[in-house]
């Protein structure tokens, strides 16, 4: 690819307002962190009512948990993959990504009502249960308390190291310019990005695969770990553009960027189908009892439309309004598709997590117990009605501000990182060739 | 020098050859570019660029338009989808339906891992056979491999030419146009 035809861009470097967030910065983090806050709160005051409530907030927190973990475990991989691949047309987009990844820090803070909460979420953590049956006792070993929380530990050092020994490097760049910080952060993206698909499938397997111990399925992680790795490539235009708006790095994203970057949302939604399609496919074609029990449930009524929703609006929608070449190069509509797959990756998480609520309460023991004999027609109907408890108006209420709380939380920590420093590494050698970077096709 | 003026002489008698058109040399990429802007804005249709590297910006001052070829392909993998599930079905649920392991004759889950490569095959077999067919392939010669000075389009020559049969085209405009633009020589090159 050459360039030497076109006389490079000044990008005026040196005012302040065009590279730093500043005063912006501050009222963001202010709002997010008010409206996270009451948001929270909310959710606790809405979870502390009676009766299942407690239950039902821990699930909807979990949920949306799983959705700003994504966030920041995509982030990271965006940056151990640029540095892995040497890439240099995403450099102008590296610092946004390396402050989002900063988050593992919030987010382990945040685990915290999940650790506390373990006992209403995961059936495993009752000893009757695991010695119910053969195939739980075989799992005892991985699913007991002590190695769960030692795993969890593990997991966040990890990330936290990963992360912030990312952004520290490429902050000193900012500050000394010397290339030994790119190469030491190209050195260690190798393990770091073996570390990162290992720990993200692991994180699918402990908290969302567990919810349902009996469930077999070597796919699932895998699945998991596709979801959480395309809410980077609709979030980071989201981000661009609202920082475009209020005029930071106007000259520096083009929509040649953010023509690449709705590919990668276009290619990872892809491997997402992919994915969700070989497990459904292995499972339906095995029928084997502790395989089918997942998609038992997510076939009955209300959670079959859900399941149709997310084949619709997690691939066939958005494969034909992305696929265009003008869509991924229109802002508007580019934003459309990001907002509309951000939802639907919740949907995806919410998809997995929730029916979890029905499969632990009796009628569900029972009913995924002898699944081989299992007829939904003969289903009593208070063991029906039981399968809409997490799409009542309460239940999406709670779910919705547990949204905003972690989500207010997590943005409030965002603004915070982003605000101290530039945003863009200001002397990678590789800014000038990102700054000029130009799509043939 | 002479040679590429013309390499076959006009034989006293026989039919003068048809001209191809205007070939013009530019000293760089830039100028190559001006140029293309401008003789779009002159109104010629029937015209091109050569140089022996992508060009950033030069589709955009040529104005060039999408190609159809995306249509083909999307027209190939929907027939190779609609080809795959269909002939499954006229198979396994229609013509000799059998039970497999206690699966209905007819599941689609189990058909779609032959759709999904017949999809990929069948478009890219389009893919090929319409890129050849829109780029007018084969083609054994061109008119303008009769210029000795076009071999340079691969190394370091940026051209343009401009087909005699464009309604814009007249020889002298023409070649005065060129020259404006700057460029560095032009040549008549002859259909024989």
């Amino acid at each position: 690819m050459t360039t030497i035809d076109k006389p490079r861009p000044t990008i005026p470097l040196g005012t302040r307002d065009q590279i730093y967030l500043g005063s912006l910065g501050t009222r963001a983090t202010r709002l997010c962190l008010g409206v996270g806050l009451l948001a929270l709160a909310g959710a606790a005051v809405l979870g502390a009512g009676e009766g299942d409530a407690m239950r039902q907030f821990l699930f909807g927190y979990l949920t949306a948990w799983c959705f700003f973990f994504s966030i920041a475990a995509a982030s990271l991989f965006f940056v151990l993959a640029h540095h892995l691949f040497k890439a240099s047309w995403s450099v102008v987009l590296r610092r946004l990504a390396e402050t989002l990844a900063c988050n593992f820090i919030p987010l382990m803070v945040l685990l915290l009502p999940i650790l506390f909460g373990l006992h209403r979420l995961y059936p495993w953590t009752s000893a009757a249960y695991m010695h119910s049956s053969a195939d739980l006792q075989n799992k005892s070993g991985l699913l007991n308390e002590p190695f769960f929380l030692i795993r969890c530990l593990f997991y966040f050092i990890l990330l936290i190291g990963l992360s912030w020994y990312f952004r520290r490097q490429s902050l000193a760049q900012d500050h000394d310019g010397r290339l030994s910080h790119l190469r030491a952060l190209r050195w260690h993206s190798g393990w770091g990005f073996l570390a990162l698909f290992w720990i993200i499938n692991f994180i699918g397997a402990d908290l969302v695969m567990t919810l349902q111990p009996r469930w077999l399925s070597y796919a699932a992680p895998l699945f998991f770990f596709s979801g959480v790795i395309m809410t980077i490539y609709a979030a980071l235009p989201l981000l661009a553009m609202w920082l475009q708006r209020n005029g930071r790095l106007d000259n520096a994203i083009t929509l040649d960027h953010y023509q690449d970057l709705a590919r990668w949302l276009f290619a990872w939604m892809m491997f997402w189908m992919y994915i969700a399609f070989a497990q459904y496919m292995l499972i339906w074609y095995a029928n084997i009892p502790q395989e089918t029990s997942f998609f038992l449930v997510r076939d009955l009524q209300p959670w079959l439309w859900i399941t149709l929703a997310l084949l619709f609006g997690h691939f066939i929608m958005p494969f034909l309004g992305l696929l265009p070449r003008w869509a991924k190069r229109n802002k508007r509509v580019l934003a459309f598709w990001c907002v509309w797959l951000l939802l639907f990756g919740y949907l995806d998480l919410f998809w997995q997590i929730m029916p979890a609520v029905w499969v632990n309460t009796p009628a569900g023991r029972v009913a995924l117990q002898h699944v081989n004999a299992f007829d939904p027609y003969q289903l009593a109907p208070t063991a029906r009605y039981l399968l809409w408890i997490p799409l009542s108006t309460s239940a999406i209420l709670i779910d919705v501000l547990c949204l905003l709380g972690i989500g207010g939380l997590f943005l409030a920590h965002t603004f915070h990182l982003l605000r101290q420093e530039a945003l863009l590494p200001l002397k990678d050698p590789h800014l000038p060739s990102s700054l000029v970077f130009e799509e043939l096709v | 020098m002479a040679m590429s003026q013309n390499i076959i002489s006009p034989v006293a008698g026989a039919a003068e050859p048809t001209p191809y058109g205007l070939l013009a040399e530019f000293p760089d990429p830039q100028a190559l570019l001006r140029a293309a802007a401008a003789i779009r804005q002159a109104g010629y249709r029937r015209w091109d660029c050569y140089s022996p590297f992508p060009i950033h910006g030069l589709d955009r001052a040529m104005r060039l338009k999408r190609s159809v070829l995306p249509w083909f392909v999307f027209g190939g993998a929907f027939t190779g989808c609609f080809a795959a599930l269909a002939v499954a079905w006229f198979c396994n649920a229609y013509a000799y339906p059998l039970i497999f392991s206690g699966k209905p004759y007819w599941g689609l889950p189990a058909n779609i891992p032959v759709a999904f490569p017949l999809t990929i095959l069948f478009g890219a077999v389009t893919t090929f056979l319409a890129l050849w067919a829109l780029a007018g392939l084969p083609r054994l010669h061109h008119p303008l491999f009769f210029s000795a000075r076009f071999r340079r389009a691969t190394t370091d020559g940026f051209f343009v030419t401009i087909e005699a049969t464009d309604p814009c085209y007249d020889l002298a405009a023409t070649t005065q146009l060129l020259r404006r633009l700057g460029a560095q020589a032009v040549e008549v090159v002859k259909d024989c």
